[in-house]
């Protein structure tokens, strides 16, 4: 074990150059090789072609020509109508140069030339124009550059296929580099083909981190330029537990890595031994532990990993990356799954929360400056009441086939709750003149998710049965940092003495209110932050990322309850994020000398600070 | 072969809208066209060429037309550049 520990020490000195850091979002070690998502750019391969596909490449080069004309002549004709004549010009240019004698011309000699493919001669020829362009001090003529590389991407994406480079094309298991992913990404990822992330942007609240959490693929995220520095094929490591990715690594790096990996898979083995068994401290104090879910299929996935229920399914999926709106049929079909599935509990469905870091495809909302403090989460539904009916009746009906409760997103106001309910109401009466069955008894929740609601959660209360803090917005709104900006995330601090107040407050008050009150934010998937929760009062249940809920859960089977109501007592007083840093690394591993090795290995937090320990535990 | 000298008259020089009217009209016929700008020589028919040449204001540059229909050519392209582009003087 020594041995071990010392060639980490070692090779920690030599692989300064290639290591970079970032933050651990989703734990776990991949190794593979990298391939760049680069959204703006398609991602081209090179490959030889037989002299008899010569004629086949070119014809293909030509329709893609066609069809592209075809694209921007519908575009122009909309324009048209939209903009008048005048700025139609452009479109022209892009329709003229879509046709260019020299682009055309040396993109068919090249695939002839050098019996390569369409993509890459067009992207050579391509690339031939911008370097002449470089050396144009004229600021106006170089500027046309853009244009230029958006007919060519155009004509590109028609070769290939499809409108823009996705992830459900991928052939063989890659680790995807790019600067950030979008719902839309994700979605069409085939999680077999995926190892790892890493990404320049994010925190590990946003959208890659959530679904890569969901997923089980390991991964970092914020490495600010990591797509900078990798290239597609490279041998890349992603450490998902420290927050490191390893480009091109030596073969003892390597190897270590592989150690590292076995390690980890075999600790999330012995985790989910104590899947079936109760969440409930030493001392008798019990919680449910929920599962956090993004698509109804996940749910499976929730209960492999022992999650009592659904605490939280963000709904967003099902409007997101299609054509149009989803359907009352769909939605009814949708939650009718989840309610089927999760037997001897509840599943509570989070109705639409767009804004912020989710969006609807191709804008089918208006752009905003501001989308975390814009239209968005209930607000867009009490604006948009079409779209809230209609996902509302389908929530409804499902809770027919098991028990189902609802919940508001981005509450700030009573006024808002009874707003809402008052169409739920509308939609309930609806139904019920049809005699279309539904749990006319279905319990109602507000997410408490901004400094308004969590002020006011006694005049709240009298408006629903339950409260489900939502620490991932609350910590943002309450912190004033947006957390899908990589240059704030250090500010996401859950530990912050206002947070800690405000969740407090919220606990206590809901506590004297005697209603129930969940945690459904990122904290809950963390032993300490639930240690610490959980010490503020009654809490009815946590809900997390699945894989999250086997380690929660020995964790709190390791605690006792009066030590949690101790630490959280005491961290209340104090004044600062470090002070409460501080007094938790001591005091935590000082109550609990021998789980915070494991915790330390399984997940990199203000406690694993202390690196050695960490090593030491995989080495070991 | 067919030749006109023109000088760029314009503010911004040989910038896309003319080059696209040039470059469009051009190929509206058979012949070949040439341009120069201090010794370089595009092909007339590639608008992205014709950029390349980064003909500011008062650059001279030189049309240089050859093919069965180069008189047609060069007197639609001689309009053109009367019309919007410079002082045409064509030989």
């Amino acid at each position: 074990m020594t041995a071990l520990v010392k060639v980490m020490e070692n090779n920690k000195n030599k692989t300064t150059a290639q290591d970079y850091k970032g933050i651990a979002a989703s734990p776990g070690i991949a190794i593979g090789r990298v391939y760049i998502l680069d959204r703006a750019k398609p991602c081209i391969l090179r490959h030889a072609i037989a002299d008899s596909h010569i004629e086949n490449e070119i014809q293909r080069f030509n329709q893609a020509l066609e069809k592209s004309k075809t694209q921007l002549m519908e575009i122009r004709e909309k324009a048209k109508k939209d903009i008048g004549s005048n700025h139609l010009y452009m479109l022209d240019a892009h329709i003229m140069m879509l046709k260019d004698d020299t682009l055309v011309e040396n993109t068919i000699n090249f695939i002839g030339g050098q019996k390569v493919n369409a993509e890459w001669a067009l992207k050579e020829s391509l690339e031939g124009f911008l370097k002449k362009f470089e050396n144009i001090s004229d600021e106006y003529i170089s500027g046309r550059k853009k244009d230029i590389e958006q007919v060519v991407y155009r004509i590109l994406r028609n070769m290939i296929g499809h409108h823009l480079e996705s992830l459900a094309d991928l052939e063989e298991p890659v680790i995807i580099v790019a600067h950030d992913l979008t719902p839309s990404d994700t979605i069409q990822m085939k999680r077999e083909k995926v190892l790892g992330f890493a990404t320049d942007a994010g925190g590990k609240t946003s959208h890659t981190g959530i679904m890569a959490s969901a997923f089980e693929i390991p991964a970092v995220v914020g490495l600010k330029n990591i797509t900078e520095k990798a290239k597609n094929g490279d041998s890349i490591i992603v450490d998902g537990i420290d927050g490191s990715v390893i480009l091109a690594p030596d073969a003892d790096t390597f190897h270590l890595f592989l150690k590292k990996q076995q390690r980890f898979r075999y600790y999330e083995k012995e985790l989910l031994k104590s899947k079936d068994l109760p969440a409930i401290t030493k001392d008798g104090q019990r919680v449910k532990l929920m599962s956090n879910i993004e698509y109804s299929d996940e749910v499976d996935l929730a209960i492999r990993y022992g999650a009592e229920g659904v605490g939280l399914y963000r709904t967003e999926y099902l409007y997101i990356n299609k054509d149009g709106l989803p359907t009352e049929e769909e939605h009814f079909l949708d939650y009718k799954k989840v309610a089927m599935r999760v037997k001897n509990s509840y599943s509570i469905i989070r109705t639409l929360d767009l804004g912020g870091d989710k969006f609807i495809s191709e804008s089918k909302t208006d752009k905003e400056n501001n989308p975390a403090l814009g239209l968005r989460g209930i607000r867009l539904c009490l604006n948009r009441i079409d779209i809230f009916k209609t996902q509302l009746r389908g929530i409804l009906r499902a809770s027919h086939y098991g028990r189902l409760k609802l919940m508001y997103p981005m509450i700030s106001s009573v006024d808002e709750l009874r707003d809402a309910n008052q169409i739920l109401e509308d939609v309930k009466g609806e139904l019920k003149s049809k005699g279309i069955p539904f749990d006319s008894e279905i319990e109602v929740g507000a997410m408490i998710e901004t400094p308004s609601a969590s002020v006011i959660t006694d005049l709240l209360s009298e408006e629903v049965d339950f409260f489900s803090i939502g620490t991932n917005d609350l910590i943002q709104y309450t912190l004033a940092m947006d957390r899908i900006n990589e240059h704030v995330a250090y500010l996401y601090q859950p530990l912050h003495p206002a947070v800690l107040r405000m969740l407090k407050n919220i606990i206590s008050s809901a506590e004297k209110t005697g209603i129930p009150v969940s945690i459904c934010g990122m904290m809950g998937g963390d032993n300490i932050h639930t240690l610490i929760l959980l010490g503020m009062g009654r809490i009815e249940s946590i809900s997390m990322d699945p894989h999250s809920i086997p380690k929660v859960k020995k964790f709190i089977r390791q605690i006792k309850y009066e030590d949690a109501v101790r630490v959280a007592h005491e961290i209340l007083k104090l004044k600062s994020t470090d002070d409460v840093k501080k007094y938790l690394s001591e005091e935590i591993p000082r109550i609990y000398p021998e789980d915070m090795e494991e915790y330390n290995f399984s997940n990199k937090s203000m406690l694993s600070r202390k690196e050695d320990a960490s090593e030491l535990q995989i080495a070991g | 072969m067919e030749t006109i000298a023109v000088i760029i008259k314009d503010e911004l020089g040989l910038h896309a809208k003319p080059a696209f009217r040039l470059a469009q009209l051009a190929n509206s016929f058979k012949s070949e066209l040439l341009i120069e700008n201090n010794e370089r020589k595009v092909n007339g028919k590639s608008v992205l060429e014709i950029l390349t040449l980064s003909a500011n204001k008062g650059s001279e540059i030189k049309l240089v037309i050859t093919g069965e229909d180069e008189k047609n050519a060069a007197d639609g392209l001689k309009k053109l550049l009367n019309d919007s582009l410079g002082e045409g003087n064509g030989k």
